[in-house]
């Protein structure tokens, strides 16, 4: 309801402005008042409306009578359909304009029936080119026999435009009783109408129409034969579709057998292959070892649809054939998920053929079941050419059984090379029984593995298991690796819902001995209970780690802490450190308000004293969506160390469409002064789009 | 038995078709460059509709180093000459040919494969044409533009034994790599029940005010099926897609990714609804069902959200115990990269013809049932609508002459 009745706003707000071909905006005419008025009246006060003389003002009456019109078409309004469609069949005549005319054809080739016809068929023979193609398609879409009686009493027109044009009807409403007409086409000295005789029998596909089409073929030449034989195997497509397989089955041959041409004898031979049924195995297996590689790829493609008998036939005879055949057999097979058909794949993967081998890997990953898993794991993390192949087949393979037994062999697993690359794959395969395992590795003596684990925690752990990969953290090393672990528990809590209980499970977890450590992670995790504890920390020994706290914080919250810092703090590393961060965290959430981060930057600025710092609140200020903040970028446009980074905020600025519209000449002239001050070629590109207001 | 399989694997799975006859050849500047396979094992490809979509898919198939792409076609001369300068430039030398009519592509002997990324009243007949050609298609999204269509490029695609690839990659790459759909095919969100499909809205007439042809368009050939109407910049510059002449607009454009990720992972992707009602007192949304009962709404906040027996999501449901047998893409390369294996292995493509037309059918019922503002009744397998003749004359467009299915 909401899109139709919006339907008609939406085409006149889509019309509305800037259409004229003087580029001047013009109003768009609205729609008539018919309120009370019958069908009649109505008609005759929109018909001139939906010729007015400029297109969008055409668009509401038209609309205003196509719902009459939809109304009217609706199942059980029949009396109410002869009405409106008799209303406008008396008013296709010459005398009413051409737009109105359009439009009425328009609606009758939905609602018109039979009543229709004669008055339709008659714009046929108009003289615009437009209101003769759209009768014809009005009469292509009226389900009454008349229509068909009317477009086939045209056929006789002497030009090949229409005629091609009626024959495309006739085939598009798959009139049956037009089928000797159209077979009459078929030798028409003009190919194009042959074709188009030979496309609309095609379309009909009665046993007329292929019996007209095989007598046809007979003295055709190419191309019309070719268009003619294309038809024929639509016929037998149809045939086939009405369970007459043997009929279908003996076209396919014929053409199969008996035409040169080789894109119909491919056809035909599809068409052989899905008429053979429980024969199609025997026959795929001939092709497969034949010289003709065109038919060896239908046959390839034909196993997709084969059915099961057929299936057993071509995967019985899989050892005979060459390897290059059971290669793509064997993708055939896994493209169909055959798994019936795992003891090929599975053999084939320890085939002493390279070829063999990887396709029979590469098979598993859709055909395997839980035994294969075994093989897959030992070739996935070796120096095997087919190691991608396991890796691939490993993340994809399912079937009872399957990830009990991959968690299993994870459990046991001593070579860490092989853990590792089996814990990307539970990750990939996203399964929450692998936890258990997973939180064993993230706190074992293996780096590698311990980062493995903890980042696949981070994708698979809950709320539930924060604790435990507690001492994942105070195992990893300081620096990439710690980061990287504080990130995955991060990644964890972030899927709690109430973002003030993020924090809980490690705050009960801090004691004054490893408070240091965790510090950092509450501080990537925030929240108010994260916060008093960092604030309590600040006057401790761990008051270093309590500023990194600050530091790693994922909201500008902590603003007033970190500015206090960065003006107080004695210790000249972890002032600077509150800086760069105090910078960070008013840039992040560009979506809260500006006047209290903006009030910040300009304190920060204020307190900036090296390039560093300077560079870090410009950085910032691309936030800032108000004016102010570019004025203040473009201050630092003159100055040689500075004006890099202030083209930067300034192009980002004016990337913000709500900032600069309004302010179209102060940014033009700005971006006039970036384009011969920046260095950067995107950004330069970027200045001169918004230059030009787009 | 020895069987004489000697010639290379390209040779091995060329093309069906008498398009096919002799081999082709490329020049020497095309050859051997850096990990370039060899020629004989090299897809040859050309681009039929070189707009802004057009020249960003040929991008990323020329990303693939199987891919020899050597004509662009596009009835807009600046757009087929902007594409054909990027090929020239991705193998630094002048071979690529430049085409208006994409019939004189297709007839091409040495052509394996075509992208097609017209505006979307021309994919069902170039793809239909291409098959019959002998060409293997990768296809934009949304692939048909009515219901009818769409399965005449499913038989095409089938009679002439072609690979065809539809071009939504969002049914798995807006999931991180899939990971939603196998989340749901796995049972997080227990039996999927629903979904909200957020797309806009369904297309309206085009109205748009009659201009001379500029130098540099063939007009004629820009509509071709199309009813006629006179130029207007706006059409042929992308902008096509509000008006029902030539697409479904929101509909079909993000209804074909978003209404077929729904259905793939909620495992409807090769069936249809049984009805659709339209939005009043009884359905807040559109709504498509099922004959299992599944829902599926157009509307809802986010982009898709399914809701099962057991969970939802985005929301609260759970990691699977148990890894579900997902079809994803094959080779190398998200969706492009599932294309050209397929063209080399002759296996069925992620988004086959049929997953596409079953997807875009949904985007098309729905838009008829918008257009009528009433609800339908759908035959998923007869592919009919049941009991409204008016609605039945929408599954299907007559073409402007010469253009038929």
């Amino acid at each position: 309801m909401r899109y139709f009745s919006l339907a008609v706003v939406a085409v006149l707000l889509s019309v509305a402005p800037g259409y004229s071909q003087k580029g001047k905006k013009t109003a768009v005419a609205g729609p008539i008042d018919i309120k009370g008025k019958t069908n009649a009246e109505a008609l005759a006060l929109l018909i001139p409306g939906m010729a007015r003389a400029e297109l969008p003002d055409r668009n509401a009456p038209q609309q205003q009578w196509q719902e009459i019109c939809l109304a009217a078409g609706a199942p059980g309004n029949e009396a109410k359909r002869l009405e409106v469609c008799k209303l406008m069949i008396a008013k296709l005549g010459a005398d009413v304009p051409d737009p109105a005319r359009f439009w009425m054809l328009k609606q009758l080739e939905y609602i018109g029936r039979a009543e229709s016809v004669a008055t339709v068929a008659k714009v046929i023979e108009d003289p615009s080119e437009v209101l003769r193609e759209s009768a014809i398609r009005c009469l292509a879409n009226n389900p009454a026999e008349e229509a068909t009686a009317a477009l086939v009493g045209k056929l006789s027109a002497k030009d090949a435009k229409t005629k091609i044009a009626l024959a495309n009807a006739l085939g598009y409403r798959r009139a049956a009783s037009a089928v000797n007409a159209l077979a009459g086409e078929l030798t028409n000295e003009s190919p194009a109408v042959a074709q188009a005789a030979a496309r609309a029998l095609g379309r009909i596909a009665s046993a007329d129409a292929a019996a007209q089409l095989n007598k046809a073929r007979a003295a055709a030449k190419d191309p019309v034969r070719l268009w003619i034989c294309d038809a024929y195997l639509l016929c037998a497509d149809k045939l086939v579709k009405d369970g007459k397989t043997q009929e279908a089955a003996a076209i396919y041959n014929d053409l199969y057998g008996n035409e040169k041409n080789r894109a119909t004898r491919m056809a035909a031979l599809e068409g052989v292959l899905r008429s053979a049924v429980d024969d199609a195995g025997a026959q795929i297996v001939k092709l497969l070892i034949s010289d003709d590689r065109d038919a060896r790829n239908i046959a390839l493609l034909s196993i997709a649809g084969i059915n099961s008998n057929s299936l057993k036939a071509v995967a019985a005879a899989a050892d005979k054939l060459p390897v290059q055949a059971q290669v793509l057999l064997l993708g055939a097979l896994a493209n169909r998920r055959e798994k019936s058909q795992a003891a090929l794949a599975l053999k084939a993967s320890q085939s002493s053929d390279a070829d063999l081998q990887r396709a029979g890997i590469l098979a598993l990953g859709s055909l395997g079941d839980a035994s294969a898993l075994p093989l897959l794991v030992e070739t996935a993390f070796s120096k095997s050419k087919n190691a991608d192949a396991a890796r691939n087949s490993l993340g994809a393979i399912a079937g009872p059984g399957v990830d009990e037994k991959l968690v299993a062999i994870l459990a046991a697993e001593k070579q860490p090379s092989t853990r590792i690359g089996l814990i990307a794959t539970v990750e990939a395969r996203g399964l929450a029984t692998a936890v258990p395992a997973l939180l064993e590795n993230a706190r074992g003596d293996d780096a590698a593995v311990r980062q493995a684990a903890m980042k696949a925690l981070g994708k698979l752990a809950e709320a539930k298991d924060v604790g435990a990969m507690i001492p994942g953290i105070l195992k990893a090393a300081k620096g990439a690796e710690r980061e990287n672990a504080e990130k995955a528990i991060a990644a964890v809590v972030a899927r709690i819902g109430e973002p003030e209980n993020r924090a809980d499970a490690i705050v009960a977890a801090v004691s004054p001995e490893n408070r240091a450590e965790l510090l950092p992670l509450l501080g990537r995790i925030g929240g108010p209970k994260a916060l008093a504890l960092a604030k309590q920390s600040l006057d401790t020994k761990d008051r270093s780690a309590a500023v990194l706290a600050f530091a790693n914080w994922p909201d500008y919250s902590v603003s007033d802490v970190l500015l206090d810092l960065a003006k107080n703090a004695p210790e000249p590393e972890l002032k600077k450190l509150a800086f760069q961060n105090l910078a960070r965290v008013n840039s992040l959430d560009k979506d809260h308000p500006v006047p209290p981060r903006f009030a910040v930057l300009k304190q920060a600025m204020a307190i900036a004293d090296d390039v560093e710092k300077k560079k870090a609140v410009i950085n910032a200020l691309s936030t800032i969506r108000e004016m102010e903040a570019l004025r203040i970028a473009v201050s630092f446009l003159d100055d040689k160390q500075l004006n890099q980074a202030a083209c930067k905020t300034i192009v980002e600025l004016a990337h913000s469409k709500t900032l600069r519209q309004p302010n179209q000449a102060e940014f033009g002239r700005v971006l006039d002064r970036v384009l011969v001050i920046c260095r950067d070629k995107e950004l330069i590109e970027r200045a001169k789009k918004y230059k030009a207001n787009q | 038995m020895k069987i004489p399989i000697t010639t290379s694997r390209r040779r091995f799975i060329k093309a069906a078709g008498a398009a096919i006859a002799g081999p082709y050849l490329l020049t020497n500047a095309a050859l051997g460059q850096g990990n370039r396979p060899p020629a004989s094992d090299r897809i040859v490809m050309a681009t039929i509709g070189c707009g802004g979509q057009g020249r960003g898919d040929m991008g990323g198939f020329m990303g693939h180093p199987e891919v020899q792409m050597v004509a662009v076609c596009d009835p807009v001369t600046a757009h087929r000459e902007q594409a054909r300068a990027a090929v020239n430039r991705r193998y630094n030398n002048n071979d690529c040919r430049a085409y208006n009519d994409f019939r004189e592509v297709l007839a091409r002997p040495d052509i394996d494969a075509v992208l097609i990324a017209t505006p979307d009243h021309w994919h069902a007949i170039i793809t239909i044409e291409a098959c019959k050609h002998g060409k293997d298609v990768y296809c934009e999204k949304p692939e048909s533009l009515t219901v009818r269509e769409g399965r005449a490029m499913v038989e095409a695609v089938r009679r002439y034994g072609r690979v065809f690839s539809g071009g939504s990659q969002r049914v798995l790459g807006d999931y991180g790599n899939g990971d939603v759909p196998r989340m749901i095919w796995s049972g997080g969100i227990g039996t999927p029940r629903e979904a909200f499909v957020s797309c806009g809205g369904p297309p309206s007439d085009c109205n748009l005010p009659e201009l001379p042809v500029p130098a540099g368009v063939d007009w004629e050939m820009w509509l071709g099926p199309a009813p006629w109407r006179g130029f207007h910049p706006q059409l042929i510059n992308f902008n096509f897609r509000p008006y029902r002449e030539y697409s479904g607009w929101q509909m079909t454009d993000w209804g074909a990714h978003r209404f077929g990720a729904a259905l793939f992972a909620t495992q409807h992707h090769l069936t249809g609804p049984t009805r659709i009602h339209v939005p009043g007192p009884e359905h807040r949304l559109l709504t498509f069902e099922f004959a299992d009962g599944f829902k599926m709404y157009h509307g809802g906040s986010g982009n898709i959200t399914y809701v099962g027996t057991e969970g939802q999501w985005p929301g609260n449901h759970r990691r699977p115990d148990r890894l579900a047998d997902m079809p994803h893409y094959k080779g190398r390369g998200g969706i492009f990269g599932d294309f050209l294996h397929c063209v080399r292995t002759r296996e069925r493509c992620f988004r086959d013809v049929e997953i596409a037309h079953r997807a875009c059918t949904v985007c098309h019922l729905g838009n008829i049932a918008y257009a009528l503002n009433r609800s339908l009744r759908w035959d998923p397998v007869r592919e009919e609508i049941i009991g409204d003749e008016e609605a039945s004359r929408r599954l299907d467009r007559p073409k402007r002459e010469p253009w038929t299915l």
